[in-house]
């Protein structure tokens, strides 16, 4: 225990310690100015690291968000797009049914056969569709439309004439890959299908029927697609096998509509769910992830607030107290 | 007449030693504010008694000499504390200035920041990767998060350099202050007699002392002739007597290894503090730096921050001390980014069957571009050793000490980032297709993937940091490093600085001025001297009426 204090001594605490309250109101100031109350990591060292995991996290769920809108606005159009497509195919049907079975009229069937092609052709269309430059039903590949043509084998034939194209899923590197985009750290939803799997059967059985309307054999393959060669009809005598083929381009129509393109329409439609479903899990992580890192990080205002208030009182009570003492002298008594 | 004339002569010495006093109070008063003064006092004793026969009587009062109050012990003990003080006080400086770059607040510029947007482009341009514009914002985040690399790292370099020039600066403070010791060691030795010190030189010479101490760790003993002799901790005199040893602080001394000691984090040496033992021709130098390190003061505290080099030291990150472990994790994640990324970037090894020893690239850019060994992230003067694969024997090769100062990103044409992979690498030819992100995908996956822990293949060690943990934990633990160092070296500053005050206290109650006391006894002494001028007045009456009986 000091049993004598010194002038230098005593004006030198003094200083030390208004430097010391100035410096703790600094930092509250700095506290209530930005509603932190750990800004450097030495602030909480023990919980710093965990602060800059939980920002990162936050920043990375809106980036996850941001991929879902785009995902979801794809998945979208695909829906669309299929949507499309199946009415393609019944106004097909309706056409195919009236020609097969009403009186055998060849130019009523010419006529219709014309219609066909063009829905032939607006089924290609959908199947080249792109979304932001992607190729929806390209695979991989966003160079080149995943559709093609190529004329039919037997010549000689018209070149102008729709039912002499065939179109194909075209085999470019990448064509068959499948396409995701990351929504979440673990997981990923499908976005570009190979449109073979969708399309093809669709656009192949509308050539048949065009083709059977327009007067020509569409040879299959085993999976009912065209390969290529087809000869004319002669008439008369192939009245019937003109018919039968007509409905057998039905038949695959309808498969088409119901496994390829309905089926996809489905899946496509559970993608969107689950997307809908992992943004709002994605909205509560983050909450849950912000109140972590605010309950770690964040200044109480209330708090601060009244810490400021005391420290202030402090110092006045120091600068009030410190400068009567330094008055006291014996010299003002002697 | 004896009797009268002998009270005269008292009531001299009487006036004579309470004049002395007054002096000696007001020369107390007068240096109230005066740092290192030491309270004097006039130390007053009592003068032979004379007389005859059985009759002693005494004859006054005389001043013995000035004494300066002062408690050596306390000195030394105040020197101490402010030793610790001053070398916490450097450390907790350059450390709370070392986490800046790590700070919690606005994230732009930061690492983890930067990286966490890096990886975030490579996700959505894995959604779309024929899409020019997202290849732009990859190029960008690329390019900034490689900057915020550089800027950090650079900034902790700079901070070990000012830390080694202020290391120079306070060496020749050193000698400066061994040097003025020894000069007043021999003014004090010729100018003090038996009984009288000189009080003004000692002071002096405190003073020199406890600043010197502030500087380095210093311990001092007093000789017979009233010379002190300092030395360090190891026993190394700086001085003896009335001769100093002038310390020196060089960046190749006689003791370094063949090739020198490495440089330090920005290229340039490192200093190390010596003596030179031969004076007269070529060197022969002792290290005393990890002695002045051990034991505190500025220098210590500053050579514990910047580090300090041993002959087994192979890089600059072998350095013991704060800044170059800070340093190392910034540059293992500057390394994993030109070795493993490289790696991933360029695709699994095309034609592995062909030539097994090189690794040719399996992915491309939009063009069919097809990345370099350092495609991806790269540094000027990068060259592979012909393995076409990015490793750490081409970071050795290069003659660099450190990368993150240097790292680029390697791509400049959003075409040729390469996101697409070889559909088949194991055959002949290759086919890729535009909207293939599986280059990507690869890449992302680096993310999370963990190192194996050293001496496994693949491991990647810096200095005496193993990361084992994936690229973004590596950030985080640096965080909570540097946080957790520059906490710590604040609350140690704040314990040495309550202790120095403590000290200082104790220190001052015993030799600090304090003018109400010096004022109670300035009115004791004149008090005194006018009985004393009273007592003369006495004799003057009493001898003029003796003389006035004689004539």
């Amino acid at each position: 225990m000091t049993v004598r204090i010194s002038n230098m001594q005593r004006s030198s605490s003094f200083i030390d310690r208004i430097f010391q309250n100035q410096i703790s109101l600094q930092q509250v100031q700095s506290e209530l100015s930005t509603g932190l109350k750990v800004i450097n990591p030495s602030d909480d060292p023990g919980r710093s690291g965990s602060i800059a995991i939980y920002q990162e996290a936050i920043n990375r769920i809106d980036r996850h968000k941001q991929r879902i809108a785009f995902g979801t606005n794809m998945l979208e159009h695909q829906e669309n797009t299929l949507d499309q497509a199946n009415n393609i195919i019944v106004r097909a049907r309706e056409l195919a049914e009236q020609a097969a079975n009403g009186p055998y009229d060849p130019a009523l069937r010419a006529q219709i056969a014309e219609e066909v092609f063009q829905l032939r052709d607006q089924m290609v269309a959908l199947g080249n569709t792109t979304f932001q430059g992607i190729y929806i039903y390209g695979g991989a590949d966003d160079d080149d439309p995943p559709f093609d043509s190529v004329q039919y084998a037997q010549a000689p034939l018209n070149p102008a004439l729709a039912a002499d194209r065939r179109y194909f899923y075209d085999a470019d590197p990448g064509s068959q890959v499948t396409r995701t985009i990351d929504i979440s750290d673990s997981e990923t939803v499908r976005v570009v299908t190979p449109g073979d799997q969708v399309f093809s059967l669709a656009i192949g059985s509308l050539e048949e029927l065009g083709r059977s309307l327009a007067g020509y054999r569409t040879d299959l393959d085993v999976n009912s697609l065209p390969d290529g060669n087809g000869l004319a009809y002669t008439f008369p005598g192939d009245e019937a096998m003109q018919t039968a083929h007509i409905l057998r381009a039905l038949d695959n129509l309808e498969i088409a509509r119901v496994e390829d393109i309905g089926e996809e329409r489905t899946r496509v439609g559970a993608r969107i769910g689950r997307m809908e479903t992992v943004s709002s899990t994605l909205d509560s992580l983050k909450l849950s992830t912000e109140k972590a890192r605010a309950s770690i990080q964040d200044s109480d205002p209330i708090d601060a607030a009244s810490r400021f208030q005391n420290l202030e009182t402090q110092l006045q009570a120091l600068l009030t107290s410190g400068a009567q003492i330094q008055q006291l002298s014996l010299l003002n008594f002697i | 007449m004896g009797g009268i004339g002998a009270l005269l002569d008292l009531s001299r010495r009487a006036l004579n030693t309470q004049s002395v006093a007054i002096k000696v109070t007001g020369d107390n008063i007068a240096n109230v504010n005066t740092e290192g003064y030491s309270r004097r006092r006039a130390d007053m004793v009592t003068t032979q008694a004379t007389g005859d026969e059985n009759l002693l009587i005494g004859s006054g009062v005389k001043i013995n000499g000035v004494i300066r109050v002062v408690d050596t012990f306390l000195n030394s003990a105040l020197a101490g504390r402010v030793n610790d003080r001053a070398a916490t006080a450097a450390r907790s400086d350059l450390l709370s200035r070392a986490e800046e770059p790590f700070s919690l607040g606005e994230g732009a510029g930061h690492i983890g920041y930067e990286m966490g947007r890096f990886f975030a482009a490579l996700q959505d341009l894995a959604s779309n990767p024929s899409d020019i514009a997202l290849r732009n914002q990859v190029l960008q985040y690329g390019e900034s998060l490689t900057q915020a690399i550089g800027s950090t790292y650079n900034q902790i370099a700079s901070l070990q350099r000012e830390a080694d020039t202020r290391i120079a600066g306070h060496v020749q403070d050193v000698n400066r202050l061994s040097t003025e010791i020894a000069s007043l060691n021999g003014q004090i030795a010729t100018s003090e007699t038996q009984d009288q010190e000189n009080l003004t030189l000692r002071d002096q010479r405190d003073l020199a002392v406890q600043r010197l101490s502030e500087l380095v760790p210093v311990s001092t003993v007093e000789q017979a002739n009233g010379t002190i002799n300092v030395s360090l901790p190891n026993g190394f005199a700086l001085v003896n007597g009335t001769t100093s040893r002038q310390i020196e602080f060089v960046n190749s001394p006689s003791f370094a290894p063949v090739g020198g000691f490495p440089p330090g984090l920005d290229g340039g040496g490192l200093g190390h503090v010596v003596y030179d033992f031969d004076q007269t021709a070529g060197v022969d130098h002792m290290d005393l730096t990890q002695f002045i390190r051990a034991e505190g003061g500025t220098i210590g505290g500053l050579l514990a921050t910047r580090g300090t080099q041993s002959t087994t030291d192979t890089s600059p990150f072998d350095a013991a001390g704060d800044l170059p472990e800070i340093a190392s994790r910034v540059e293992a994640m500057a390394r994993d980014l030109l070795t493993r990324f490289n790696v991933e970037y360029r695709g699994p090894d095309e034609d592995a069957v062909t030539t097994p020893a090189v690794v040719e690239p399996s992915s491309f850019g939009l063009d069919g571009s097809q990345p370099g060994v350092f495609g991806l992230f790269s540094f000027a003067g990068a060259a592979d050793d012909g393995d076409g694969a990015a490793t750490a024997a081409d970071l050795a090769a290069s003659g660099f000490s450190s990368f993150a100062n240097r790292i680029q990103f390697g791509v400049t044409d959003p075409r040729a980032l390469a996101a697409a992979r070889d559909l088949d690498p194991a055959g002949g030819a290759t086919s890729f297709a535009s909207g293939d992100s599986s280059n990507l995908e690869g890449l992302l996956t680096m993310r999370t993937a963990a190192r194996p822990a050293p001496p496994a293949a693949g491991s990647l060690v810096v200095g005496g940091y193993a990361m084992t943990t994936p690229i973004e934990s590596v950030y985080a633990d640096v965080v909570s490093l540097a946080g957790g160092k520059a906490a710590q070296s604040r609350s140690d500053f704040e314990v040495a600085q309550a202790q120095e005050d403590q000290a200082r206290e104790l220190q001052s109650s015993i030799s600090g001025v304090n003018l109400d006391e010096e004022f109670a006894k300035l009115i004791n002494y004149q008090r005194a001297f006018e009985a004393a001028a009273r007592m003369v007045r006495v004799g003057d009456e009493l001898l003029s009426q003796v003389l006035g009986l004689l004539g």
